[in-house]
């Protein structure tokens, strides 16, 4: 599912990696929710000053996909468009920049492509060279192709998803296999004289073999981890992701975003 | 959004009077934020405005650093949640150095709630804290976290036997001339009982309740939702055994009642007044509303009015 929201201008801008939490207004009765649920941007357009106000790029908007999973994701995909959200954001660190000399190599996993898609149309603007690799279990669970209308398909995310290498786990579009299969595929044509600089969202075991891929090679990692929350603003100590150096990082204060060989990924895979 | 907003209007009569007293220390209102639930404060500052709140309880504080449990930490259950932190936290002495110079002069008062395995780790927090803080007022108060279910010691063995609960009460009432309030655990036969042996100890108030002991399976991986198997249980979910127990120990005891669990509305909060307590903590119902204090707070300003009634103090007389 896509969902694009009015953003205030007074507000900081979200870039790549952050989320924000949300509070449906509708929940079923006898649903018993308690939380907000976080979820991460996948896109945001800035309010362009030169258009008149009569066109319709008179607002910032902020984007996000989502997967129907639990009471949470199910109440908002109820909601009818015009209709408000109780959102708190932006929240958590972002992807950092490449640096000189270094490819991006953007890897997301099933809903993890929403902020990869972000990163991808942050680097696109910028001029900053890389390539998209995308995983999922199958054609059909390829999000925004069925999901976004098409007066929302902003950010080239069409585009970038054409020129995106994809892989499915049972072979039904792109190359058979995962995501790692498809790093192996294009490893030889893309090295060059680049240096690899991964960035990724994923499920955690996806993630904790980029960190590996990542570490063989030597090649800087960038990954947004994922934990179940309940403050997002680092009170709570809940959503803890076990830290290579001892003790645990909050994934919502002290990320989502973290340098992959930062992470003990044996002790995150529940 | 990351601004200070506050809801507008139903500006508070200011012929109410929403204070509590708990022993030496006047709350400047009886809504505070739970312990555990909003950190030491800073976290939630581009959202909340710390000096509107009656009191900011904060997160265990122990003697040495503690890094806390695996995760999964949390699962939420309808309209509860289920945590096992294991009181993650700092320690005393990055806590005074690094967290409370946020936490001084606040208009709200300042209670620090400490936790400890063995009786002399409740009282070397207490004596760090009191020999390291300045003359300017930073700590109001003391919360004895006697009831965290999720440590495999301490916590909540001290708070199940009354005759602990005494001795560790009267010796820590050795160590300051702040108020001691102590939080009990609703998982005991009796919290009556409890609390009239942390009275007895020299206590000056009790919190009521701290969480329920809860599981969660997962029926498809076939294992606990959260790796320590057992958590504490809060939200809504246990309002109504905070309201007894609330109920069961003001009338046990004559010092003063914090009334803790699932208060999401100030219609929560009145059943707790009502039972007899004298201010009442927000905590998990700050994860989905950080405003929630205040709105509270406004609407047990609006029900004192329809019902007549100054001060937050006179409620408790008022169940039939």
């Amino acid at each position: 599912m896509h969902l694009a929201f009015e953003w205030p201008d007074s507000l900081e801008s979200p870039r790549a990696g952050q989320f924000f939490t949300m509070m449906p207004s509708v929940i079923e009765t006898g649903a018993g929710m308690l939380l907000r649920r976080p979820l991460a941007f996948a896109g945001f357009e800035k309010r362009s000053l030169e258009v008149s106000e009569s066109t319709q790029k008179n607002k910032s908007l902020a984007h996000t996909i989502y997967q129907i999973r639990g009471i949470g994701t199910k109440a908002l995909a109820t909601h009818s468009p015009g209709s408000s959200i109780d959102i708190i954001g932006p929240l958590g660190n972002a992807f950092p920049e490449p640096s000189p000399g270094e490819i991006a190599i953007i890897v997301g996993g099933g809903i993890g492509i929403g902020p990869m898609l972000f990163l991808a149309s942050m680097f696109s603007e910028h001029s900053f060279p890389f390539k998209l690799i995308v995983g999922f279990r199958n054609s059909s669970s390829i999000p925004l192709r069925s999901a976004a209308p098409r007066e929302f398909s902003p950010f080239l995310w069409n585009d970038l998803l054409k020129d995106a290498l994809i892989a499915t786990d049972d072979g039904s579009e792109g190359i058979k296999g995962t995501v790692i299969d498809a790093l192996v595929r294009v490893e030889s044509t893309l090295l060059g004289s680049n240096r690899w600089h991964i960035y990724s969202c994923g499920p955690n075991p996806m993630l904790a073999e980029i960190a590996r891929f990542a570490s063989e090679r030597g090649a800087a990692a960038h990954v947004s981890a994922e934990q179940y929350m309940a403050c997002g603003v680092g009170a709570c100590q809940g959503c803890v992701i076990r830290a290579a150096a001892g003790g645990y990082y909050r994934v919502c204060a002290d990320g989502p975003v973290f340098a992959a060989n930062t992470i003990d990924w044996t002790g995150n895979l529940a | 959004m990351n601004s200070k907003s506050e809801p507008q209007g139903a500006s508070l009569n200011p012929e109410l009077d929403l204070s509590a007293k708990i022993g030496s220390l006047t709350m400047p209102n009886c809504v505070g934020v739970a312990s555990g639930t909003f950190g030491y404060g800073e976290e939630y500052d581009d959202l909340v405005k710390i000096d509107t709140l009656g009191a900011l309880y904060t997160k265990a504080v122990t003697l040495e650093p503690r890094e806390g449990n695996p995760p999964p930490r949390l699962i939420e259950t309808p309209l509860g949640l289920i945590n096992s932190i294991g009181l993650a936290n700092p320690g005393v002495e990055r806590f005074v150095k690094e967290y409370l110079p946020f936490l001084a002069h606040r208009r709200c008062a300042v209670i620090i709630n400490v936790a400890g395995s063995l009786e002399k780790d409740y009282v070397m927090v207490i004596d760090y804290i009191e020999d390291h803080i300045g003359p300017e007022k930073s700590v109001d108060a003391y919360e004895i976290n006697v009831s965290c279910p999720n440590v495999h010691k301490g916590g909540m063995a001290f708070g199940i036997d009354p005759f602990v609960v005494e001795k560790l009460t009267l010796e820590l009432k050795k160590h300051t001339n702040r108020p001691l309030i102590l939080k009990l655990s609703p998982n005991v036969t009796d919290i009556a009982e409890i609390a009239l042996a942390a009275e007895n100890g020299g206590a000056d108030a009790i919190s009521c309740i701290n969480t329920v002991v809860g599981m969660v399976i997962d029926t498809e991986n076939v294992r606990p939702a959260i790796a320590m198997g057992t958590g504490g249980l809060s939200g809504p979910a246990i309002r109504p055994i905070g309201v007894a127990a609330t109920y069961k120990v003001s009338r046990a005891v004559s010092i003063p009642v914090i009334g803790i669990g699932g208060i999401t509305s100030a219609q929560d909060a009145i059943q707790y007044l009502l039972a007899g307590a004298q201010a009442i903590q927000v905590g998990t119902a700050l994860f989905s509303n950080p405003l929630a204090p205040r709105c509270i707070l406004e609407g047990i300003a609006e029900w004192m009015n329809r019902h007549n009634v100054q001060r937050v103090n006179d409620i408790g007389g008022m169940l039939a």
